[in-house]
């Protein structure tokens, strides 16, 4: 994010687009609350009438799958209503001319048929975010990031803000919130196929000189090119590329589209571990599970998607053989023959991130003490953070320009059809979070909400196939058919259905179709083709899923057992066995 | 004495359910049933809400009660889940949808024996946490304070709020 999330509050236009903040991250959803009591304008593009579009001044139902499409025309009609700031365009920017050239093609009355925007509106929108004072946000999510055209959607917003001036000042800019919990830490420490820690190219020879110099290295040990996607996994085992995985606390055969599939592809790994502290789905698949740490079980730093670091503390030790991950870590490379040892995860923040990264030197452990943060960049130990960046207009690119750059639409890979004519979407509920290995673990929020989960159905879609509300249905694909229920809801739009990909039962993910776009690789998860059919039998379909639940649980629990019964054939003592041949301190009585 | 009860402002509320878990895990105690006493409603394009009983003064269900499961107790409507029958007459008198009836299976034992499944009719509604030491849990979970304790000393005021802006002008009430 170029700017920090309690600064959302102070600007005077949030454009929400593809990012529906109360389902995925309920704290920001309160910040754009009291953005409104401030004063500030709410915009809110999306295909459902989410939570926020109840307070927004103007709320654009944009059709599934037209994003590009709909923000050419919202620059389109930023220029076409001299609303460009040409002097932040002339000083700070490149590529205007190019951009001008695609968006022109883009008037509001020519794609409305596309995004389903009435042009009046486009205008309306596009007004309220260029004039907004003193600042503009665009926030987006998944709603941008899942789609096939993710990156040419990011550029133009980026763009967007550019032309119009409502970047590089204090609480303006792009907001793309994050997916998940400290993904932007992950990315930050270089958990990504291009990245040293601190964003550091691998395929630059300096920055590999500098790593390999510090983790004492010969430097051609340090691979100089792009690694693979953990996205593309399937394929790369069914090409023969990857042999081995070792996962570490996902469980893609959950979250990953086409995962019937994905299984079937995994089948053909050599040699496969997880680090889990649940028997997943994906755990029941590996040769070895390595036990881990829970979030309440150790301690480290995450990164907000605004880069705020926080330190966070354990609760309570680690049970049992867990170990934290970096401590599996340290093993498996001391044990792959190159030794790694840390003493806590304080030499590791100091070594690894601050010593090597320059941007956050100055994020020590005593600044984020207790309840304190440091917001990177942050170079120095007297610095302030950085809530804040691009200010006075100076991007990080080498001149410092922010370039422009737009694209045509594509349509969305999988198009409804006469078979399968309702768009499947994958998207976020309050209740539960993720793959549900954590929450579906905890009986308090699956008294709240269980298996199979929730179809959502438009009303009029629900009624042409005979669906009534809690009705267990079918919900089929070109990959496979699976069982849910049904909510009908008249907040969504007509022709499409959503679902959240957790449920085990209810699993979308079966569904899905896996196509990754070719930049990020991320896989298209708001769009394919699927149709809907009630089940006539709801007796039957009610037992149908129970079983099928229970059939899933007893499964992963024999597989879980496992532990104890092969601790008893190598002879190594349980905890219960322990206790039993402690000597009992307090002398026998009877 | 007028009673008290929880109150929800639709403006502020982000529709995060967060008051529903803590209701439920307040309730997550042998001889109670696990479920939350208020449910979050969004409807059309106008509201997002949590529903929750008011605890009515002159409190139709538990006029409709016929074996005092519901029954007045000071400033509140008291629940004691083991008299309920099941009979639904409370579910009818509420005009907000605040009390509802589930049946849960129940499994007697008479010393070792078990005894057959019996299906339990249960009434669900907001005891407003009097035997919670820091007042409502829903109150304390709410993440965008949209959910408080109104009493009629509160209602005083925003009367004399209201008598003062009329006062102010006068041409709304001529």
């Amino acid at each position: 994010m170029s700017c920090g999330v309690p600064g959302m509050e102070d600007a005077g236009c949030l454009f929400l687009f593809g990012y529906n903040p109360n389902t995925s991250h309920p704290i920001v959803a309160r910040r754009v609350v009291r953005a409104k009591e401030k004063g500030a304008k709410i915009i809110v593009a999306d295909p459902r009438f989410i939570e926020t579009a109840r307070i927004a001044d103007i709320y654009m139902p944009l059709k599934n799958g037209s994003n590009v499409a709909f923000l050419n025309s919202f620059a389109y009609s930023i220029i076409d209503q001299g609303l460009v700031d040409e002097e932040f365009v002339r000083d700070h920017t490149t590529g205007y001319e190019d951009f001008v050239k695609v968006v022109e093609r883009y008037a509001p009355e020519r794609t409305k048929d596309i995004t389903g925007i009435d042009p009046a509106m486009m205008n309306e929108a596009a007004r309220m975010y260029a004039t907004a004072e003193p600042s503009s946000i665009i926030c987006w999510g998944m709603g941008v990031c899942q789609q096939v055209q993710n990156v040419e959607a990011v550029h133009t917003c980026a763009a967007i803000a550019c032309i119009t001036h409502q970047i590089g000042k204090p609480n303006s800019g792009v907001a793309p919130v994050r997916g998940q919990n400290n993904v932007q830490g992950a990315c930050d420490m270089g958990a990504l196929p291009n990245f040293f820690p601190g964003y550091q190219s691998v395929t630059n020879p300096e920055v590999r000189e500098k790593f390999a110099k510090a983790w004492n290295i010969p430097v051609d040990k340090l691979s100089d090119h792009v690694g693979y996607k953990v996205s593309d996994i399937g394929h790369l085992v069914e090409d023969g590329k990857v042999h081995a995985f070792v996962n570490m606390g996902e469980d893609p055969l959950q979250t990953e589209p086409d995962a019937a599939n994905l299984k079937r592809q995994l089948e053909g790994l050599d040699l496969f571990v997880c680090l889990d502290i649940f028997m997943t789905q994906t755990c029941a698949e590996a040769d070895v599970i390595l036990p881990a740490t829970s979030w309440g079980e150790h301690e480290g730093v995450f990164t907000a998607c605004d880069r705020t670091f926080q330190y966070f503390s354990a609760a309570v030790p680690p049970k049992g053989e867990c170990r934290h991950d970096w401590q599996i870590i340290s093993d498996l490379s001391t044990r792959m023959g190159y030794p790694m040892h840390y003493e806590n995860t304080k030499e590791i923040w100091d070594k690894e991130c601050r010593e090597l990264w320059p941007g956050a030197y100055g994020a020590t452990y005593e600044k984020m003490a207790g309840l304190g943060h440091a917001q990177w960049p942050i170079p120095t130990l007297d610095h302030p953070g950085s809530p804040d960046l691009f200010l006075g207009g100076k991007f990080s690119t080498p001149d410092r320009r922010a370039r422009l750059i737009a694209h045509d639409f594509v349509y969305p890979t999988e198009m409804p059809d006469e078979k399968y004519p309702l768009v499947l979407c994958s998207v976020r509920e309050v209740g539960h979070y993720s793959c549900r290995s954590m929450t579906g673990n905890c009986e308090q929020l699956t008294d709240l909400a269980d298996e199979p989960g929730y179809a959502h159905i438009a009303p009029a879609d629900a009624k042409a196939r005979g669906i009534e509300h809690d009705d267990l249905i079918w919900v089929y694909s070109r990959r496979g058919k699976i069982i849910t229920r049904a909510f009908v809801d008249d907040r969504i739009n007509e022709g499409a259905i959503y679902m959240t990909y957790q449920w085990w039962i209810g699993k979308t993910n079966d569904l899905m179709l896996h196509h990754v776009d070719s930049r990020s690789h991320t896989p298209e998860d708001k769009y394919c083709a699927c149709q809907v059919e009630r089940i006539d039998d709801q007796m039957w379909a009610e037992e149908h899923c129970q079983e099928l639940y229970m059939a899933l649980k007893e499964r992963l629990f024999k597989k879980a057992d496992r532990q104890y019964v092969d601790s008893d054939e190598l002879g190594v003592p349980t905890e219960l066995d322990e206790a039993d041949v402690t000597p009992d301190p307090q002398p026998a009585t009877a | 004495m007028g009673s008290k009860f929880v109150i929800a402002d639709p403006r502020l509320c982000v529709g995060c359910h967060s008051c529903m878990a803590a209701c439920l895990v307040k309730h997550f105690v042998p001889g109670d049933v696990p479920m939350a006493r208020l449910n979050v409603v969004s409807i059309g394009n106008g509201m997002t809400t949590p529903i929750v009983c008011h605890h009515c003064e002159d409190a139709p269900c538990a006029a409709a009660c016929p074996t005092t499961a519901l029954y007045h107790d000071g400033d509140r409507v008291a629940v004691d889940i083991s008299r309920c029958i099941g009979c639904r007459s409370c579910v009818i008198a509420c005009p907000f949808g605040a009390v509802e009836i589930v049946s849960r299976q129940s499994t007697a034992r008479l010393r070792d024996v078990k005894l057959n499944p019996v299906e339990e009719s249960y009434v669900i509604k907001c005891d407003r946490c009097v035997d919670r030491e820091n007042g409502p849990a829903c109150i304390e979970a709410c993440t965008s304070h949209a959910l408080r304790l109104v009493s009629d000393a509160d209602f005083r005021q925003t009367v004399a709020a209201k008598h003062a802006k009329t006062v102010e002008s006068p041409q709304s009430v001529l």
